[in-house]
Formats: C-alpha cells, structure tokens, sequence
C-alpha cells in the first residue's frame, strides 16, 4: 500500500544525500571547509552504527539481553585513550600520505606490496558478511512494508524472478559507484563525503529516538511500565539480568574487547576517524562526544526489545524487525516510513564507506602493485592511468557488493544480523597485533606481519565463516559436531577440544592466539630490511618529527627530472602534475629549467605524491621503474639514522639553549633598565648634592664674612673705643650663634634625608606639648611685643603617637616664624589646635605681611625663605620648614600654609588621631 | 591542567571503566529490582558508561 510511497522516499533520500555531498565539495574547493569541526568529526564516526546497531541490537537484546552492550562499551573505553592511540595513527597518516588501513601496514613494513595486498583480501573477504547483513536488514525491512499489513520478515522471490535483497544490492552497488569514485585523489580529505555521513548519523539517530521515544510513551506508559511488565513474565525478566553462570560474564568481556579492536581497524572507522580527520585537536571533543552518540542511540534498544516481545508474543516476527514492526502494529505508517529511511541510512552510510575504503584498497594494494609487477601497466609507456584507478575502484564497488550479496543468500538467512556482523568483527580485529605492534614496536618485521596476518586469518575463516556455511539449515551438520573427517579436535566451533565459550569468543581467542604468537615469534627471528628499519623509526617514533621535511633518506640514486614528471603526469594528469611541482620548486627556490636531474628529496617528493594517489606500496613500485636506485649497506644506514639523531639531539639541545639565552637576555633588558633608572635617580641626586653644598656653603660664608670682618676691625685697631668693641663683638656672637645653628640644621636635614635621624615615639599630649612650646617662645614674642592666645580642644584629650622634642622642634619653629612676621606693632599670633574625624588639626596664624603665591610654593624648599630681598633677609636659615615638613610628613600627616598677601599666614599641619581613640 | 597530568587520567579513567564493565562490579549489580522504574543492572550500566563519558569530558575540556 505505502510501497510506492516507500521508494520514493527512499530515491528522495538518496538525492538529499547526493545533495550535501555536492554541497561539502563545493564548500571545500572556496576553502570553506563545512567539516572542519569537532562535531562534524565526531558525527562522522557514528558510521559505526549500521543496520546492525539500527535493527540488530534489539534482536540481540530480544535474545539475549544486556549483551547487545558490549559493542558499544568497549569503543567508549577505547575513546578515552584515543587521544594517545588515535592522534599517533592521525599523524603517522598525513606525514606519510596514507590512503588506507592496508596501505598504512603496508608502509610500515617497508612498503611491502604483499603485505598490503595481504591486508586488503582479509580486509574485503572480512566485511563481505558486514555488507550482507545491511542489504539483509534493508530487504527485510522493505519487505515489511511493501507486505504490510501482512507481517512477515523473510524476503522472498519476487514474481519477476528476482528477488529484493538483489535488488536493493544493486541499487546500492550503484549509488555507493556513483557517490564514493567521484575523485581519484584519495588523500585530500572527501569532504563531501563526510558531510553526508555526518548527516545520516543525525538521521539514524533521531529517527531511532522517535520510534524509542513512541513505544515507550505512547504504546506503554512510560518504562516504568514497561519494565513492570516484563517482570511478571519470568522469560522476560531473564533478559534484565545476567544469567549467574561466568558465561555471560566472559562473553561480554569478549565482545568488549573485540569491539574496541573494531572501533580501531574497520576499514570505515579508519576511514573516518584517521584519514578524514582535519585537525588533531578534534580527537578531544570526539573522544567523549562519539561515546555519548553511542549511549543516546542504546538507550531505547532494550526498551523496544521488550515491548516487541510482549506485543508479538507466539507471531513469527523476526526480533530483529521489532523496530520497524511496533509502528506499522499501531497503525503509525508515517513514523513507520520515517523510521524505514533511518535503517536506510544507517546501511548505506555503512556501505558508502566501506566501498570506499575498499576498492581504494583493491584498487592501491592490490590491482595496482599486481599491473605494474606484472608489466601489464609500464609507467614508462604513454597513457592515462588515472581512469584505470578509477575503473578497477567501480568494479571492485560492485564486486564486494555481490560478494555480500551471495554470502547473504548462501549462509543461513535466519542467523541473526548481530552474529553476522561479529564475524566481520573478528576479521578486522586480525590486523590489531601488526597494528599496534607497528606503531609502539620497533622490532616488528615484514615477516613477522604477513605470517601473523595469515595464520591469524585461515583460523578465524575456519572457526567463523566456514562453520557458518556448515549450519546454513539452522541445524549443525556433522562437520561441525564431529570435525572434519572425525577429527574432533578439529571442530571448528571447539578447536583443540576447547568448550565453554561461544563461538565469537572462542574463533578470537584462538587467531589471536596464532596471529599474535607467529608475530612476534617471527619478528624476532628476522632481520628488517634497511627500508623496513627506516619506515618502522618514522612511525614509532612520529611524534619526535618535527615534520615530513627532516624525514630520514634511507635512499640514494639517480633520476631525471623529464622522467619523474612523465611518471606523475601518468597517474595525477598534467594539470596537477604541474602545479605540485610549481609548489615543490617555488618552496624550494629551484628553477626547473636549470634542474636536470632530481635529487633524493624530489624523488621522495614524488613518490609521496604518487602515494595520495595509488598508496605507498605501488608507488614504491612505480618510482623504482624510472629510477637508477643505489642500494645502501646496513653500515650506512645506521650511520644515516645515527647521524639524523644526532642531529635531532644537536637541535633539541640548540633550542632550549636559544629558550635559555632568550630568558636571560630578557632578564638582562630587565636588569637594564632598572639599573638606568637607578643611574638618572643618583643623578639627580647628586646634581640636587651639588646644589645643596653650593647653597650651604654660600649661606655660610655670609656670617663667616661678617666675623671675619669684625674681628679683622678689632684685630687691625686695639684703640677703638669700648662701645664701638663691645657691639661688634656682639654682631661676631651673634653670626656665630646663626653658624652654629645653621650648621646643626644642616646635619640635622642630612639626618632626617638619609633616614638615619632617631625617633623615640611615645604618646604625646598635644595641648601640654603647645602650652610648652608657647611658654618658650613668649620671651621672644614679649621682646616684639607680639601677644600669643591659644584654643585648644582638649576634651577628650588629644592624644598622638610621635616624637616628642621632634614635635616641639615644628611648633617652635612655626611659633618663631610667626613672630617673626608679625609687624612692629600689635602682633597677634593664634595658636588652635583641633580634632577633625581621625586627624588633629593645628593651625598657627600671625597677621604680618602674609606670603604670595608665588612663595608658598617655594618656601618648603631648602635655604628658601619668603619676602622681599629688598626689604632685607629676614632672620633665618630657610631650613626650618623643610625639617618641619620633614618631621610631620614621618608621622604620616601635612604640612602646609593658607595665606592672603596682607591678611597674614597660617601655617597648619595634621597628624592621625589613633583610630582606636574613644575616650 | 598540565598535558602530563591530564595523559595519566586518561589512563585513570580507561582503567576505572575497564573495571566497572567487568565481572565482580557487574555481578554486584545484577538484579531486576525496579529503581525510578528501571531495572538496577540497567540503571547500572548506563551510569557507568555516563560516569566514564563525563570524566573524559573532565579531562579532556578544563582548562585549569
């Protein structure tokens, strides 16, 4: 009823999917990447849910509970530790401009075209039961629908003798040809590719919450409900638990473990996760975003399991369709359709992928090392090979596809799509010792590789895929009960009379088993050949380069520029032939037309080049047809690898001297410019010195001069009348009194300057202080006829920590500054003394002349004093106030004067109340 | 955090969900009873695989 409906959302679908992928590209080619994005990156990834995830989890779950899990656990583990794993085989990729999982082994192995061609036949014989179970899975599902409301799993013959499972197997093979040999480069990122795969991960996901979302809420009331159901059935209620037997324990161990193998080396996952990726820095993001996918998209499987095996008790519903068959039962054709595409996209972003990853294998490890040994393809003839990539890519597309085609019809078509896809699983997991041994293991040789790979191979082909052939009834034939030819320790599903572990666990244990022991038994064995050793330094130790440009020549020989150039037009076309060459010589500051013959880095530049292209193996291959190759001796290549060392240490050691000698010279700038500072500081210090010294020996010389004088007078007349003596003696008296004070004021300034004055602080009483200091000065005010009146606040008393003969000096000297610019006649000096908030506040006022502005600025400097010189100096150093300053500026408060010419001055100064003071 | 700190609890973590997923942890969970109407070795299995996702997003996303 809805089948015409159905395709047409199906073809509609598909063109959406041609669409972004158009999209990706073209964004790509304006340099703005649409997947250049740790989201993006990690959607992609989520190709790992297939059909088998989409349909097959809940059959698993249907069947035997929890297990369903492990499949997706072990990746989680294994993404915590990507950023370490993962970000190795990212690099190792791009500086060695990898183009696939067999051409990364191949690489490591020294380019070995036998090991490549090894891993690419197990990497397709492999996922061909993986690729039958999603055209298993879409069959079925079409069928569901295209039959319904007739409920029914099992695809059948159509009347035109045909039956859907090829049908939707040659519909694939055809989009996966048109959709993944667009582009022959296959190391530039396939940008659009991977948009489409971000986007059918969002597909399958939303579509598999919505069905989820459905059973669980709208066909049952919530888990709660359903799970409450499920424990009154005791078959049921087995599901929700382990069973108590280690079985259960050990196969999800297991399953564990082999998926996180898988995550690693599916040919899609490497795809994905290791060439596709754009920036290393997406690993991080990644590594806890694709496990979160991984549990969203779980948590209704166990959900939908239960709910189909209460709806369809006793009908012969496939559990693997409970997904699909729980809508159309409730009569949602429309969430039905929806959840159709979903499975669809979950299948075909699986075989879009791994076609892809595939036939770039066959074409690269493969066909291409084979033509070019075989001499069917000779680089040094004339063509285009290009198109014989591309074509050998779309036969091996459609070949792979049939071959998944003909598994499916072949083996039991009711074996569940889980069991299916585990052995695909097992397969990959074969390529995890040389693997990892590669990139953590220097001692790994070729040999070692190719007979690990093999023996590993042949036990999981009879333990798995062979044995699956054997049941294709459903009942186990003699082969499988007794062995071949009765051998019993022969049977493929208890090898050497090994029982207890089913038989995903048991094909594991034992080609692991063989392929790890024949691996490193073998490694250690042989010798590694030069090429081998130099490949095997490049990639354990790939994060000690510093780029593929000190990349170590383990090569020497001759060629001619012509004949690289004809080479590569060959196989990348003459357009792009010539601009990676324009590239190479425009960095490299060489003009090609005075450039005859290459040198080892063009050569390694070129073969680089052609492995984008056709992978490392065959352009290994192709390179040594057109070039004169010296071989190098053990000895040589040791002292290469030893001397690039060297260098390597030479230049570690250079740069963290050169980080040592930037610091220290910062230092030194620092050190500098501190020491300049300094150097103005004492400069002005000492021309301030020298103006100091000039000024106080000028103000000393004026009395000198007059003592000098007068007593040169008496000296010079012993007659001169006594009157006349006894006044000069008088002047001489008294300009030796201003000597002395001056000179005591000198060193008193010099003291409190330098910071070597001594203070005794104690709390001193401010209102006896200026009563004292007021007592002291009357006989000088008295003699000018001056009247002094003080206002003091002394309630609370007015209490503050200094010195106090060092307070007196201040006071004496504002109160004779006072006096002594007080006029002839009628002189008032004031003296107050307040408290205002945490400062006391004293103010000594006179009504004499009072300052200009001009002189309130310069009178706190040294030897400066106020006035007129033209009225006569008034008496003074001019080095009280700058030592009152002084004194009142230690004890943290001002000192300063308001004044009005004519009106007087008032000289105030502030000192800090101690803030605990409440009395 | 420093890169080396952050490189060892990873290795934390993986060893953490490596024993979280494994026989004695599992078996000590393993009953149907209902807890907020999800049997207990679900609940179980889920938040584990929650705990191990949050602790990678830890390590891997603070800055300090």
């Amino acid at each position: 009823m809805i089948g015409g409906v159905m395709i047409a959302v199906a073809l509609a679908y598909l063109g959406v999917l041609f669409a972004i992928a158009y999209y990706g590209d073209r964004r790509a080619a304006c340099g703005r990447s649409i997947i250049n994005n740790p989201y993006v990156y990690a959607l992609s990834m989520g190709v790992y849910c297939t059909a088998w995830t989409y349909y097959g989890s809940v059959g698993r779950a249907a069947g035997s509970g929890l297990s369903f899990l492990p499949i997706y656990i072990g990746p989680t583990l294994i993404a915590v530790l990507w950023w370490f794993v993962l970000r190795k085989m990212v690099r190792i990729s791009r500086i060695n401009r990898i183009t696939t999982i067999a051409d990364f082994m191949a690489s490591r192995y020294g380019k070995s075209t036998s090991l490549g061609g090894l891993v690419t036949v197990i990497a397709v014989i492999g996922i061909v039961p993986y690729i039958s179970l999603q055209l298993d899975a879409v069959s079925a599902s079409f069928m569901l629908l295209w039959r319904h409301p007739q409920a029914t799993g099992v695809p059948a013959i159509t009347p035109g003798g045909l039956d859907t499972a090829l049908w939707v197997t040659l519909g694939m093979a055809a989009f996966a040809v048109l959709f993944g040999t667009r582009h022959l480069d296959v190391t530039e990122h396939h940008e659009g590719l991977v948009a489409a795969i971000a986007f059918e991960s969002i597909v399958k996901l939303t579509a598999f919450l919505a069905v989820g979302f459905f059973v669980t809420f709208v066909l049952f009331e919530g888990p709660g409900d359903l799970f409450g159901q499920a424990q009154q059935e005791p078959a049921l209620m087995q599901l929700l638990t382990f069973s108590d037997a280690m079985l259960d324990y050990g196969e999800w161990a297991w399953l564990t473990g082999l998926s996180m193998l898988a995550i690693l080396f599916l040919p899609r996952q490497f795809q994905m996760a290791v060439l596709e990726n754009m920036d290393e820095q997406h690993i991080r993001k990644a590594s806890w975003l694709f496990p979160l996918y991984l549990l969203v998209i779980n948590i209704f499987v166990l959900p939908i399991a239960l709910a189909g095996l209460i709806t369809f008790q006793g009908q012969p519903l496939d559990a693997d369709l409970y997904v699909l068959g729980l809508p159309l039962m409730a009569g949602s054709e429309l969430l039905a359709l929806f959840v159709f595409i979903g499975g669809l996209s979950a299948a075909t972003s699986m075989v879009i992928v791994d076609t892809v990853a595939l036939s770039t294998m066959v074409s690269n490890d493969l066909m291409m090392p084979l033509l070019l040994q075989l001499r069917i393809l000779r680089p040094g003839e004339r063509g285009d090979y290009g198109g014989v990539l591309l074509a050998i890519r779309r036969v091996a597309i459609v070949a792979i596809m049939l071959m998944g085609y003909v598994y499916f019809r072949v083996t039991d078509t009711t074996a569940s799509l889980v069991s299916i896809g585990l052995i695909s699983f097992a397969a990959v997991a074969q390529f995890a010792p040389a693997f990892l041994g590669g990139i953590y293991w220097k001692g790994g040789t070729r040999a070692g590789a190719l007979i690990g790979l093999i023996a590993g191979f042949l036990v999981w082909a009879y333990t798995l895929p062979l044995a699956a052939l054997h049941s294709i009834s459903g009942a186990p034939d003699a082969f499988l009960l007794n062995g071949p030819w009765g051998i019993a320790w022969l049977r493929p599903y208890n090898l050497f009379g090994l029982t207890g572990m089913d038989p995903v666990a048991h094909a594991l244990f034992w080609s692991l088993f063989v392929n790890v022991a024949a691996y490193v038994g073998v490694s250690l064995f042989t010798q590694p050949t030069v090429l081998e050793q130099g490949q095997a330094a490049r990639f354990v130790d790939v994060f000690d380069y510093a780029s593929n440009s000190d990349a170590v020549f383990l090569w020497r020989g001759t060629a001619t520029v012509e004949a690289l150039r004809s080479l590569l037009e060959r196989f990348l076309g003459a357009a792009r032939t010539e601009r990676l060459l324009d590239d190479y010589a425009h960095r490299r500051g060489m003009d090609w037309a005075a450039t005859q013959q290459a040198d080892a880095e063009l050569v390694q530049h070129a073969e680089r080049m052609l492995a984008g292209a056709m992978g490392a193996a065959s352009a290994r291959v192709a390179i040594a047809s057109v070039v004169q190759e010296e071989r190098l001796s053990m000895d040589e290549v040791l002292r290469i690898l030893d001397e690039t060392s060297q260098v390597r240490a030479y230049s570690r050691q250079l740069e963290s001297r050169t980080q040592q000698l930037e610091q220290k010279s910062r230092e030194l700038e620092a050190a500098t410019k501190e020491l300049r500072a300094a150097n103005e500081r004492l400069q002005e210090l000492d021309r301030l010195k020298d103006d100091f010294i000039s000024t106080v020996t000028h103000e000393l010389r004026t009395p000198l001069t007059s003592i000098r004088a007068f007593s040169e007078i008496l000296y010079d007349n012993p007659t001169i009348d006594v009157e006349r003596r006894t006044r000069f003696l008088e002047i001489i008296l008294k300009e030796s009194e201003r000597l002395t004070r001056l000179i005591n004021q000198v060193l008193d300034l010099a003291k409190l300057e330098s910071g070597a004055a001594e203070w005794s602080t104690t709390e001193v009483n401010m209102a006896n202080l200026i009563g004292e200091a007021v007592t002291a000065s009357s006989g000088m005010a008295a003699e000018k006829g001056v009247q002094i009146s003080t206002q003091v606040e002394n309630e609370p008393p007015l209490l503050v920590w200094a010195d106090r003969d060092r307070i007196m000096q201040v006071m004496l000297n504002l109160l004779s500054n006072a006096v002594k610019f007080c006029p002839a006649e009628g002189g008032r000096v004031s003296v107050e003394a307040a408290r205002q908030g945490q400062w006391l506040v004293v103010r000594v006022a006179d009504n004499g002349q009072g300052i200009t502005r001009e002189d309130q600025k310069v009178i706190f400097d040294k030897f400066r004093q106020g006035g007129d010189p033209r009225r006569g100096r008034p008496q003074g150093t001019g080095l009280g106030l700058p030592i009152s300053a002084q004194i009142i500026d230690h004890f943290g408060g001002k000192l300063w004067v308001e004044s009005t010419p004519g009106e007087g001055a008032t000289f105030v100064f502030t000192l800090p109340l101690p803030v605990d003071d409440k009395q | 955090m420093p890169s080396g700190v952050r490189n060892q609890w990873l290795v934390v973590i993986f060893a953490l969900g490596c024993l979280l997923f494994s026989f004695p942890l599992l078996a000590l969970f393993n009953h149907a009873d209902l807890l907020f109407g999800v049997p207990l070795s679900v609940l179980y299995v889920f938040a584990a695989w929650l705990l191990i996702i949050g602790l990678t997003f830890l390590s891997h996303e603070q800055r300090n």
